[in-house]
């Protein structure tokens, strides 16, 4: 689903306290192998999110049902200015 | 009469519409395209049923996926195999030039655009790619761009852009033996940090900066994102002009005059306003190398990895987090940490500049046991000219791997990985945590610091190992 235009985004947020989320953290390299635009969200934080067993870890806030929402609020540093990556998952 | 900057120049003579409040729209001369941020972009293209606008103003070539061994075989890796056929789909169909596999010309995206004298002074250049910033080396405004602007590029040949602040980094002096340009741009990235030049443009000026070769400043170019920076560039000079006469697509005959002529002009006027200005003098700049996982976290080899004295709250936390990480501790020395493979490419320092300086300093020494080495030239032609030189023969005879061009093992998207816990010093530009594979340890550093730790097998200083 490509990202519908949008005025006003409403929703709760979800608190990533990390400082200094890189690009590789967003989405590993690994994953940018698509032709579509669609299942980038399956490896959002891949590396956070689930151990190399594949395994959802518990302490990772996006494991954890207590927070669901549109809004990410990251400590400083969160890397997505220019990314390329990035700017294919919607977060720019 | 105004005082512009180089920077204002180019800017201004690209702008072809000024919206109030608002970004310009803004003309690209030169759109690279690789296989990784373009098939989403085409695919979008075609379904709003838009063409390409000017396919002649675009250059293809697969770097990012590609593997670095057996390039004329059909490629294993079904999703890399899949995104390379894309590539060569969607130029077929647009008739814009590829330079496949194989080809003459084929290599990183970054390497083959100066190699081919496509890119040249005074330009705007984009691609879907952090370091596109490298072109800037050739005094053009050059920035990396995401997919859904490669789509707006391809269908308009123009980007909206807010006009970014503008910086200039001065750097003074000589450069001590056994320094290089890489050696630069991550001390001047240690210094002011990942984020120092977050919303600014950088120009690079300064007697050391004029001393540099073209290959050189590109590689300061190339890292001008790791400081948060949107782009970085270098006034053109007779350096840049000697690099271009010649080559493939630079102007010829009375063409060449014309675009000398003006390419004088692209100079900041004295007087003009930066909105910051830092200054470094080289001296202060020694072999430098990274040991943690952002690029700002850099120390000279000779020094200790910072101690956490002052660091309080979440900045300590990161900080302990990212040292836990790579396995070091604050405060001890990094000479001497036993390291596990080298790489030697990426478009960062994959020239034939950085394989000579390689070859120069291992030849007659072979590299240590315990090292795994990979060279990876940055195109088909510095492969070629490796070749012609000598350089392959020294190169496996010391035991590295020569490899075939491509991205290779700066990012874990093609077979080149760093396995989990290992250590690896790169003359790549990135060091995130899973940037060379997932646990992967990545130590940033010059060709020089790289090639005396493959004869080592531990983070050593360059100067020491090759003396003058």
């Amino acid at each position: 689903m490509a990202y519908d235009k949008f005025t006003i985004l409403q929703s709760t947020a979800v608190p990533l306290s990390t400082e200094n989320v890189d690009t590789d953290q967003i989405i590993p390299a690994r994953f940018l192998k698509a032709t579509e635009r669609e299942g980038f969200g399956d490896n959002l934080f891949r590396d956070w999110r689930y151990d190399s067993a594949g395994t959802p870890k518990a302490d990772f806030v996006l494991n954890d049902s207590t927070y669901s929402g549109k809004i990410l609020v990251a400590g400083k540093k969160l890397w997505m200015r220019i990314e390329p990556r990035t700017c294919r998952l919607g977060l720019v | 009469m105004e005082k512009n900057t180089l920077f204002d120049k180019i800017w201004d003579a690209h702008v072809v519409k000024s919206v109030p409040a608002g970004p310009d729209v803004f003309f690209i001369d030169k759109h690279f395209i690789h296989e990784v941020t373009s098939p989403v972009a085409f695919l979008n293209l075609e379904k709003r049923g838009i063409g390409v606008k000017y396919p002649h103003r675009t250059i293809a070539t697969p770097d990012h996926n590609v593997p670095t061994v057996d390039q004329d075989q059909t490629i294993k890796d079904k999703l890399s195999r899949m995104q390379v056929e894309k590539l060569r789909e969607n130029c077929a169909k647009y008739g814009i030039e590829l330079h496949d596999l194989g080809s003459a010309h084929h290599g990183i995206v970054h390497v083959i655009g100066p190699e081919l004298g496509v890119t040249q002074p005074g330009m705007t250049i984009v691609c879907g790619d952090s370091h596109t910033s490298t072109h800037g080396a050739f005094g053009a405004i050059a920035f990396g761009i995401g997919t859904s602007e490669v789509e707006m590029v391809l269908a308009t040949q123009c980007i909206m852009q807010s006009k970014p602040k503008k910086m200039r980094i001065s750097v003074e002096g000589a450069l001590g033996k056994g320094v290089t340009s890489k050696d630069i741009i991550l001390y001047i990235i240690s210094k002011i940090s990942a984020a120092g030049a977050t919303g600014y443009f950088v120009e690079y000026a300064g007697s050391t900066i004029r001393s540099l070769s073209m290959e050189a400043r590109m590689t300061i170019c190339n890292m001008s994102i790791e400081m948060g920076a949107r782009g970085g560039l270098i006034a053109p000079d007779q350096t840049t002009y000697d690099f271009l006469k010649g080559k493939q697509y630079a102007p010829a005959g009375a063409d060449w005059e014309k675009a000398v002529a003006y390419w004088n002009t692209l100079r900041t006027d004295d007087g003009a306003v930066f909105d910051e200005e830092l200054t470094f003098d080289a001296a202060d700049i020694e072999p430098m190398i990274t040991y943690g996982t952002n690029p700002g976290m850099g120390i000279k080899v000779v020094d200790n990895i910072p101690s956490t004295e002052g660091m309080e709250g979440s900045n300590k936390t990161s900080y302990l987090k990212a040292l836990d990480y790579m396995g070091f501790a604050p405060g001890e020395p990094i000479l001497g940490k036993s390291v596990d493979y080298v790489f030697v490419g990426s478009c960062t320092n994959g020239r034939i500049e950085d394989i000579r300086a390689v070859a120069q300093f291992v030849k007659g020494h072979k590299k240590a046991d315990s090292i795994t080495a990979w060279i990876v030239p940055g195109s088909r032609e510095v492969e070629k000219q490796a070749q012609a030189e000598g350089l392959v023969a020294i190169l496996e005879e010391a035991g590295f791997e020569l490899r075939q061009p491509g991205c290779s093992a700066c990012l874990a998207m093609n077979d080149d990985k760093i396995p989990a816990g290992k250590y690896a010093v790169s003359t790549s530009n990135r060091n995130f945590e899973g940037r060379q594979g997932p646990g992967a340890r990545t130590l940033l550093a010059s060709p020089l610091t790289v090639a005396a730790v493959a004869i080592t097998g531990k983070i050593t200083d360059p100067r020491e190992v090759f003396g003058n």
